[in-house]
């Protein structure tokens, strides 16, 4: 459903952040980017959102799909009330859905906190917050820039587990940047490593997800996909 | 509570200080009047401060609005071009370290011979305008850039996006600059009052020159309260307006 060949990026007079960096993200697949800060992760993302224009290579991404944006930092209008942060998308559209935002509301369990403001939210709440509108934007491919990494360690699992729970519901595409290993191999389906401007290493963790998150994390399956990442990335930062 | 009673009991102690001094030793009523003697000037003319307050009152807010409208228009102007900023920014800059004592007699003698009012509407404007540019300015530089970039990823109007992001966002620096350009505007409109002299305005300032001329000191005191009065409401009723407005935001 989405396709990056041979794209390079650069930002005006700066070095190459992108160069040669190629993916595939096949339809409810969720793909993690992952690496060393300033490696062209996010880049990526914001080619993909067309916030950003590559210098060379082809995008290649059915127009008529829905795109939403998760960021690391919540990103909520603090003026607006939760109900009325869900509701943006669906307004900047010119047609607000009502269902779908309390149903968004709803799936990440804020019910009952939707005429709140973002300052009377707790942080992990925020960011449920932040992927109910997203969901709102009822996206065929959902981007998500380090969007658990301000959170908790029991805070990020839960939001793992919503994750993985919404997109088993609702059936989207994920393309993810993290900088946890962990976080890459437990949520992925396809963990790409990055390393000046391109893809170095490629994973597919094989969990089975019949199983419960606990058994799922200790599985020889996580286990091994977390060496062969961590193996991909000790070569990268030598 | 605290916050009014402090100030409430310090003017207090100040006034019985005051009002024992005078009378102790003696004071001449030219020189400086009783708190008490202030108080029954300020109450025995009542009617007529109040038609002065109003006619203060109305070039203030009057060059309030103007310097609002104009400051939120050019600081969206600033924000949508840089060279735009650029060539004008420096005259912003000119307009507000230029005395206005100094300017005030040229704009009265340019729009002020026939309509003294409308010269004093441009004076209080001409202090008022900076603050307000200058706040609006870096309001709308302060977009979230996550925010911003999401409404571009939806597909926001430029309209949905000044009404629904940048205005949002600007507006507590627009009512912290308000509540500074209100006391501006009420110095500036003091100022044109003192510059055109006696006989043609009939504001506050002119009341005060007016009873300085006849040595009614407790008068001028009596005036002085007025503007000062003046200036706490335009001040407090911002504030209370930006508390309103940030209630939820933090």
């Amino acid at each position: 459903m989405l396709t990056l060949r041979d794209v390079s990026f650069a930002y005006q007079g700066g070095p190459k952040i992108l160069d040669g960096f190629s993916m595939d993200l096949q339809e409810n697949q969720i793909v993690s980017l992952l690496g060393p800060s300033g490696c062209g992760k996010s880049t990526v993302l914001r080619i993909v959102a067309d916030l950003l224009v590559p210098d060379a290579g082809t995008v290649d991404w059915r127009e008529e799909q829905n795109l939403a944006f998760v960021f690391q930092d919540h990103a909520l209008m603090p003026w607006s009330s939760v109900d009325d942060n869900v509701a943006l998308p669906g307004r900047l559209k010119g047609m607000i859905d009502q269902a779908a935002v309390a149903s968004a509301i709803e799936a990440v369990g804020l019910d009952g906190l939707a005429a709140r403001f973002p300052a009377a939210l707790s942080g992990g709440q925020r960011m449920r917050a932040s992927v109910a509108r997203a969901l709102a934007a009822k996206p065929s491919l959902l981007l998500m820039d380090e969007p658990f990494a301000a959170l908790d360690e029991i805070l990020r699992f839960q939001m793992n587990e919503l994750l993985l729970d919404l997109r088993a519901e609702r059936g989207f595409g994920v393309l993810f940047v993290t900088h946890s290993l962990y976080e890459a191999a437990y949520l992925s389906d396809l963990v790409l490593v990055m390393g000046e401007g391109r893809v170095e290493g490629s994973i597919a963790p094989k969990l089975d997800r019949a199983l419960t998150a606990e058994q799922q994390r200790t599985s020889p399956e996580f286990l091994s996909a977390v060496q062969e990442i961590g193996a991909v990335m000790a070569r990268e930062t030598l | 509570m605290k916050r009014v009673l402090l100030p409430a009991l310090a003017l207090f102690a100040v006034l019985s200080f005051w009002q024992y001094y005078v009378v102790a030793y003696d004071v001449p009523k030219f020189v400086l009047p009783t708190p008490t003697a202030i108080w029954q000037a300020l109450v025995n003319d009542m009617p007529l401060w109040g038609e002065a307050a109003l006619s203060t009152l109305e070039v203030t807010l009057l060059a309030l609005i103007a310097a609002t409208i104009s400051g939120v228009l050019f600081a969206l102007g600033f924000s949508l071009s840089r060279t735009f900023e650029a060539t004008l920014y420096p005259f912003a800059v000119v307009l507000q370290v230029t005395p206005v004592i100094a300017v005030a007699p040229l704009v009265l003698i340019w729009v002020g011979i026939d309509n003294v009012e409308r010269a004093q509407v441009i004076i209080a404007w001409l202090v008022a305008f900076f603050p307000i540019l200058a706040n609006m300015s870096a309001g709308l530089k302060s977009v979230d850039a996550n925010l911003s970039e999401l409404f571009t990823l939806y597909g926001a109007t430029p309209l949905q996006r000044f009404r629904l992001l940048l205005w949002p966002t600007a507006l507590p620096y627009l009512l912290a600059s308000l509540k500074i350009s209100g006391g501006l505007a009420l110095i500036g409109g003091v100022v044109a009052e003192f510059v055109a002299g006696s006989g043609t305005a009939t504001g506050l300032a002119w009341r005060i020159i007016e009873a300085g001329n006849r040595l009614q000191i407790e008068k001028m005191f009596a005036g002085l309260m007025m503007l000062s009065a003046m200036g706490l409401v335009i001040f407090y009723g911002f504030s209370a307006i930006e508390r309103l407005v940030v209630r939820h935001r933090t």
